[in-house]
């Protein structure tokens, strides 16, 4: 998994990430957490991209390393054609106001002690934009699209919410500055299946009325698949595989999508899924395996993957694999509906 | 209890019923009703799945039936028969011959369920130098064997391990080895899976399943996930509001189901078969506050098939077909079903 190459980018990206490398000290050892190890990406306007892989993945840190929060060791992030990796801290402030982030806990990530108007208002403060009336007018309606009422709600403070309306709070926080870009990371982890179909729901009919491009990170391959366009596989700070969503779900190409797709419990207990299963469970970064990262856990590893990381190639049209032996159509995840 | 221990175990028949179980909180804002008069029994060998969102009270379920919640400021009535002893009534000192030895649990989070400062090996003997009075060396062996059996590798080496030094997998493994040490009967498994990469999961269910066949240990699973019920139980209750709104067979709750709560909760998951974009069945909506439970039928705020009649009286369970239960006045395929169906637009009949 180890992939590295640009084979699959494209121009004209609004989002583009090229060699991004985000590493953490450990303590005064001397060791460092290889979070991301040279990943590169892109995401067209209007296009939902999907990001998904096990924890500690990077996935996380590859949306926060584009916001700049911490700012990358190495590598570029290109937004609308201006550098976020060599933007001065003012101008990265500035460009912040169009790519907004929402996280995947929603009641902590909202101020306790300040009414929701405060919440949303505050963007619009900041930034100055138009008059107070102007501002109050933007945040009511900015609630109403996430299905908050602000006669209602907005006096109210975040503990006087369940999850689902907080992040829909979240949300209106994130478009009230009416960004080009929103990177969602784990939104609907913390929420109920009932209330996460309303919040899936919601995104996508925000994209389409705000002409939003979206990055969706996720564990969830089922929900990944859902809401995304594009669908990015990582594994311990590499790409595996890039290809549309229902491409990527259809023919999996790399061993690792392969795993994660036949784990994922089916709610049909008439459909049974061939097991393929990774062995163990995915190694520390701090001292990742050399050559292709998923090696010591793949069913079909060799002494080419223990020695030499993949390139990323093309497979198919628009599918994109860092993989030395990859998986043949038809291979899997083989299903299999019991009569 | 313990003339309860292996030798003079049935392997048949019901191995617990549980009877109007109700358990009741009280607290400063009023009396929660959490889990508000529950009827089931579970055969022996069976694996029953618990499913509900969060909040419907399926966790203190088990863990009334366990007898694990503290006594202050619990109101807790009816009946859990184990084997034919009644639990509730049962002295603490009592139900700790039961637990591990009879009936034991697993839990969602295993960093916060093992003892930080007792080495694994240890933590694993325990329950077996307690309860089947093992010597030293014998325990040993057995935990050695049982470390096996539930995937770790190098079993000595972990033996001296503490449990920071292993991963989330593995040490749910660890929590799995432990129920397992004195032979239980039943295995409750509370979430034990949602702490856990999907990778892992499905790792740790093929090793819930597997034991469970192997030692004919019923299963009690308790999640939110209606894919991992799906595969691993040969039956299902629904929960809502701190009741059970249907039961039935694993597979007649998938093709057959009544409940318009089941359906929508089935409704609004991602399915990875179908194309992406599709537009997700969403429901209305949170799940109620259990303190003011609303009047008949407790989903009724939220379901759209409901009339004057759910609002005001509480359905009963009632039979589909012997072992198909449903608490619902319009339930699915019926008129009034077919009804709302065909004026939401959408194909009755299909899920």
């Amino acid at each position: 998994m180890a992939g590295s190459g640009h084979a699959h980018l494209r121009d004209g990206a609004l989002l583009s990430v090229r060699d991004l490398v985000v590493e953490f000290p450990v303590g005064r050892t001397g060791l460092k957490v290889n979070a991301v190890s040279g990943i590169s990406f892109d995401a067209q306007k209007g296009e939902t991209l999907g990001i998904v892989g096990e924890s500690g993945c990077g996935k996380s840190t590859t949306g926060r390393a584009i916001m700049q929060i911490p700012r990358p060791k190495s590598g570029d992030v290109t937004f609308d054609g201006q550098s976020l990796t060599q933007a001065d801290s003012e101008t990265i402030r500035r460009l912040r106001t169009n790519i907004q982030m929402i996280f995947q806990d929603p009641i902590s990530s909202l101020n306790p002690r300040r009414s929701v108007r405060d919440i949303v208002l505050e963007p619009l403060n900041i930034w100055s934009v138009g008059t107070k009336e102007e501002r109050l007018a933007r945040v009511n309606k900015v609630l109403e699209d996430v299905g908050i009422d602000p006669a209602v709600a907005a006096d109210r403070r975040p503990y006087q919410f369940s999850g689902g309306q907080c992040q829909r709070i979240s949300i209106a926080r994130a478009l009230v500055l009416q960004p080009k870009m929103i990177i969602c990371d784990e939104p609907v982890s913390a929420l109920d299946v009932s209330v996460q179909a309303q919040v899936l729901n919601l995104l996508e009919d925000l994209k389409r009325d705000y002409s939003l491009t979206l990055m969706f990170i996720a564990h969830d391959l089922a929900v990944v698949k859902n809401i995304s366009d594009r669908v990015v596989v990582m594994y311990l700070g590499k790409l595996c595989e890039i290809a549309p969503s229902d491409d990527l779900y259809r023919a999996p190409a790399h061993h690792y999508t392969n795993v994660l797709l036949s784990s994922i419990p089916v709610a049909d207990p008439t459909v049974t899924i061939a097991k393929h299963r990774a062995q163990g469970e995915p190694p520390s970064p701090v001292l990742p395996p050399p050559g292709c990262r998923f090696h010591p856990r793949c069913p079909a590893a060799t002494d080419r993957c223990r020695t030499e990381e993949p390139e990323i190639r093309e497979v198919a049209p628009n599918h994109f694999l860092a993989c030395h032996h990859p998986i043949h159509g038809g291979e899997a995840p083989v299903k299999v509906r019991n009569t | 209890m313990s003339t309860l221990q292996t030798a003079f175990r049935r392997r048949t028949g019901t191995l617990l019923r549980v009877e109007d179980l109700v358990t009741h909180f009280v607290t400063a804002g009023g009396v929660v009703r959490a889990v508000d008069g529950v009827t089931f029994s579970l055969d022996h060998g069976k694996r029953l799945g618990v499913v509900g969102e969060s909040g419907c009270g399926k966790t203190i379920l088990a863990r009334s039936i366990m007898g694990l919640l503290p006594h202050r400021n619990v109101i807790r009535q009816g009946s859990v028969l184990f084997e034919g002893t009644e639990l509730t009534t049962m002295s603490l000192k009592d139900r700790q011959k039961i637990w591990g030895a009879e009936m034991a649990m697993i839990f969602q989070d295993p960093m916060t369920s093992l003892n930080p400062v007792m080495k694994i090996g240890k933590q694993l003997a325990e329950p077996l130098r307690i309860h089947l009075g093992s010597s030293r060396e014998n325990a040993r062996a057995i935990v050695l064997k049982l470390l096996e059996d539930v995937g770790i590798p190098e079993p000595e080496k972990r033996f001296d391990q503490y449990a920071h030094e292993l991963s989330g997998g593995m040490r749910q493994r660890i929590m799995i080895a432990m129920a397992l040490a004195c032979g239980p009967s039943v295995l409750f498994a509370d979430e034990p899976t949602t702490a856990l990469d999907v990778t892992v999961q499905a790792q740790i269910l093929d090793l819930i399943e597997d034991q469970c066949r192997e030692r004919e240990m019923a299963l009690v699973l308790v999640t939110h996930d209606l894919g991992v019920v799906a595969g691993h139980t040969d039956q299902i209750i629904v929960m809502y509001a701190g009741k059970i709104i249907e039961v039935a067979p694993t597979a007649s709750l998938f093709s057959k189901m009544k409940m318009p709560y089941t359906e929508a909760l089935f409704q609004s998951i991602p399915k990875l078969e179908d194309p992406s974009h599709t537009r997700l069945t969403a429901i209305g909506g949170r799940p109620p506050n259990l303190i003011l439970p609303p009047e008949g039928c407790r989903f009724s705020p939220r379901c759209p098939y409901a009339t004057d009649k759910c609002r005001t009286i509480e359905p009963e369970l009632q039979a589909a077909e012997p072992d198909h239960l449903y608490a619902c006045h319009h339930p699915v395929g019926s008129d009034r079903w077919s009804e709302v169906q065909v004026s939401l637009g959408r194909r009755p009949g299909g899920h």
